[in-house]
């Protein structure tokens, strides 16, 4: 009976699950291939923050330091002056545009993900991508 | 040892190959389609649904509901002697007999003030601006509709956190038809707002009757716009449509000209704050009604220059208002909302008048329908579900003895597991008479009686079994009519004394043979006793086969309806198939084919001779026109 409930529970969860699951996923695979530390120390919005706040992958720094390895999400206020020159991955189509420091992005736009690199970008952070991903440079 | 060592290296290749074994492409797609919008909007415990996700939308090219509703159960999609979309017509005089079936946009209904639902608006309206489609039958909650519902349809709009951008499609097909739409959608600082338009030249099939050519043309701009903020959403819809009005009140189904102008317009704002929603709308119809015919009315009695009809004008506008709170409360066990709700519709008939002799001006121009329901899942554990609600309307009409005590109910039991899902629902139905029906001496038998409300009483049982890529499913139903409205010889609506009964049997199976190819197997059964007041029970057979499928660049589509029964005792075929070539990302040409055989399920419309007054052969025509349409689609 208890098996049964667990299944329900884990069944419920995962209909009720938003986008977070699945994109989750794809970050847990997609940024230790281009990262090496471990766990990779990231400043967040508030959106991403829920999101990464139980992956043993990542670990959320509140205040934005020099041990930051990168900044992910769409908006963050005011960034520190140790942050200011720290790759973003963007979680939206106009701060991939808009910042200069938006080496990729993963957001929905024209009814599908997007999921890209900017070449330039990765160029001046000196950051190589995995052959795999190399299709998604733009 | 040496064996064990290769084993072991090989074991170790595998598990390292399987570890970096995923593809971006997979992960992506999972995220597209896992979290398809439809995933989150579907109701639990609702009854039976027909869920198209975006997915289904786009691979089986839809284009308007109509594509949908014609392989929904019970009677598919129809069109009455107007050309309106109206499926539970059955050829008669009535402007619109499906105002039970509600539908919305988002989370507002989109109603008319004297026919009740919107549907013979929206029903072969471009849908261009919708992201799925949720269709439930049988009474499936309280939660929506301020008005007794038996079908419930909701469209729900493309948003911008989705689809931020914009696209342009052009379509031209057969007949000369042709259609231009586009939509712009994106997120400012703190609102996000999504915006469409198209303007549609819908030519089709003609058909001739006693030589005249009938025809359904027309012409329709649209705009479908939303605005959001967290939690609140206004809507804005607006139509105009110019119409053929097919074979209108024409005796011979042949008038000289007809035509239906109608512009609708609607607004509303609806938003959630902690456990309460809430919704204030307004809609705004004209209609303009025109028809010519070439027969010469009798002056004598009883006809008075009344009958045949030559020239018949009507000019109509109605508003519908309506104001609801909700409030949801969620507890361990039990998932409770209550509401209330208010309409008001007010209507006014500008002209009405046949052969030039004006018809009396009515006194009552005013519906009002105040709602309170409750509804409830109590939870016996967490996958074993009693559903309850409760939901009684008080109905008010001035100027008539026509008010109503509305009393309905819902019971449901649900069961669930890995592989099962079993759903039981009972419910209680009343109806009363839409404003259009009140007084009326042109539609009613006994316009100035009080007429009980229309009693269906459903019983549902669903049965789901899912294994692998595996669905299928055993949908049988009970349903009995009480009061029901009846067509009687003249035309007009009278009170049936008999029980309608309708039991019915669908099974379906879904197979999806991998990530992109799917099958889908509907095969149903249906007998309907005093259907239509005849003694002969009229017994229907259904079947739809559909395929999607995806090779490199192409999406194909194929469908079949079968439709049989025991009246006509003939065959209809509908198949219909697509294909789409996905040049790129932003680029789509699509190829499709409806009722490619020409021989899709076909409506009778009487027809009786203008001079002898001999009854015709009706006129036998399909509501879905063969047809074939190309179309562009460029995303921005």
């Amino acid at each position: 009976m208890k098996k049964l409930l667990i299944i329900f529970i884990c069944l419920f969860t995962i209909l009720n699950a938003n986008d977070d699951v699945y994109t989750l996923n794809l970050y847990e695979k997609v940024f230790p291939m281009i990262f090496k530390k471990r766990p990779i120390k990231v400043f967040v919005d508030k959106d991403t923050k829920e999101m990464l706040k139980n992956s043993d992958k990542f670990e959320i720094i509140n205040s934005c330091n020099k041990s930051v390895v990168l900044l992910i999400g769409k908006k963050f206020g005011k960034i520190s002056k140790e942050c200011k020159d720290k790759p973003i991955f963007s979680t939206h189509y106009r701060s991939y545009k808009r910042q200069k420091n938006s080496f990729g992005a993963l957001y929905w736009r024209k009814g599908r993900m997007q999921f890209k690199f900017k070449r330039d970008v990765l160029k001046r952070f000196n950051i190589k991508l995995p052959s795999k991903l190399e299709e998604y440079i733009k | 040892m040496k064996v064990n060592r290769v084993l072991l290296l090989v074991l170790t290749i595998i598990n390292l190959s399987k570890a970096d074994g995923f593809s971006i492409g997979n992960l992506l797609q999972d995220i597209e389609k896992k979290t398809d919008l439809s995933q989150k909007t579907k109701l639990a415990n609702s009854g039976v649904s027909f869920i198209y996700t975006r997915d289904d939308i786009q691979r089986m090219q839809i284009k308007n509901l109509k594509d949908i509703l014609k392989s929904i159960y019970p009677f598919g999609y129809n069109e009455n002697r107007y050309g309106l979309p109206d499926p539970f017509s059955s050829g008669t005089n009535q402007p619109f007999m499906s105002s039970q079936m509600r539908i919305f946009i988002d989370n507002q209904e989109i109603s008319t003030g004297l026919y009740g639902s919107g549907l013979f608006m929206l029903g072969d309206l471009n849908i261009g601006w919708v992201d799925h489609i949720e269709i439930y039958t049988q009474n499936p909650t309280y939660e929506f509709a301020t008005e007794s519902t038996m079908t419930l349809i909701k469209l729900y709009t493309k948003s911008a956190s989705r689809d931020e951008g914009g696209k342009v499609e052009l379509n031209g097909g057969s007949y000369g038809a042709s259609n231009i739409s586009g939509y712009y959608t994106e997120e400012l600082e703190d609102w996000s707002y999504f915006a469409f338009a198209s303007y549609n030249d819908d030519k089709r099939k003609k058909y001739y009757s006693t030589d005249k050519q009938v025809s359904r043309d027309k012409d329709t701009k649209t705009i479908i716009a939303t605005l959001n903020k967290d939690n609140h959403n206004i809507l804005l819809t607006a139509i105009t449509q110019k119409r053929d009005g097919f074979l209108d009140l024409s005796l011979d189904a042949s008038p000289e000209s007809s035509t239906v102008d109608a512009n609708y317009i609607h607004i509303g704002y609806d938003a959630k704050i902690d456990n309460f929603s809430y919704l204030f709308s307004y809609a705004y119809l004209k209609v303009k009604a025109l028809m010519i015919d070439d027969v010469t009315p009798i002056s004598t009695a009883p006809y008075y220059d009344m009958f045949p009809i030559s020239l018949n004008e009507s000019d109509t506008k109605s508003a519908v208002f309506t104001g609801e709170l909700k409030y949801n409360l969620d507890t361990n066990k039990n998932k409770l909302i209550a509401g209330l709700k208010y309409r008001m519709k007010k209507y006014k008939f500008n002209q009405a008048s046949v052969n030039g002799i004006s018809l009396p001006i009515l006194d009552n121009d005013t519906q009002t329908i105040t709602t309170i329901f409750l509804e409830n899942q109590y939870f016996i554990k967490q996958n074993s579900i009693i559903t309850s609600g409760l939901q009684y309307s008080k109905v008010t009409n001035n100027s008539s003895p026509q008010d109503d005590d509305l009393f309905m109910y819902r019971l449901g039991y649900t069961f669930t597991n890995k592989e099962f899902t079993i759903k039981t629902i009972c419910s209680h139905t009343e109806i009363t008479l839409e404003p259009y029906l009140i007084n009326s001496y042109f539609f009613m038998a006994n316009p100035t009686v009080y007429h009980k409300p229309q009693e269906v009483n459903t019983i549902l049982e669903n049965i789901i079994y899912t294994k692998d890529n595996n669905k299928y499913e055993l949908v049988l139903d009970y349903t009995q009519g009480n009061n029901h409205l009846l067509v009687n010889s003249q035309g007009k609506l009278e009170t049936y004394d008999k029980y309608v009964v309708m039991k019915g049997v669908n099974t379906r199976w879904t197979h999806n043979y991998n990530r992109y190819d799917k099958l889908f197997i509907d095969i149903g059964y249906r007998k309907i006793s005093n259907f239509q007041g005849k003694e002969k029970d009229l017994e229907l057979y259904t079947a739809t086969i559909r395929t999607l499928n995806t090779y490199n660049k192409f999406d194909i589509f194929n469908e079949l309806l079968y439709n049989r029964d025991n009246i006509s005792n003939k065959n209809f075929y509908d198949y219909s198939a697509g294909v789409k070539y996905n040049y790129s990302e932003d680029l789509i040409i699509s190829l499709k084919g409806t009722n490619l055989l020409d021989s899709a399920k076909t409506t009778d419309y009487y027809r009786v001779d203008a001079t002898t007054f001999a009854i015709l052969p009706p006129l036998e025509i399909s509501p879905i026109d063969k047809s074939i349409i190309l179309s562009m689609e460029y995303t921005f």
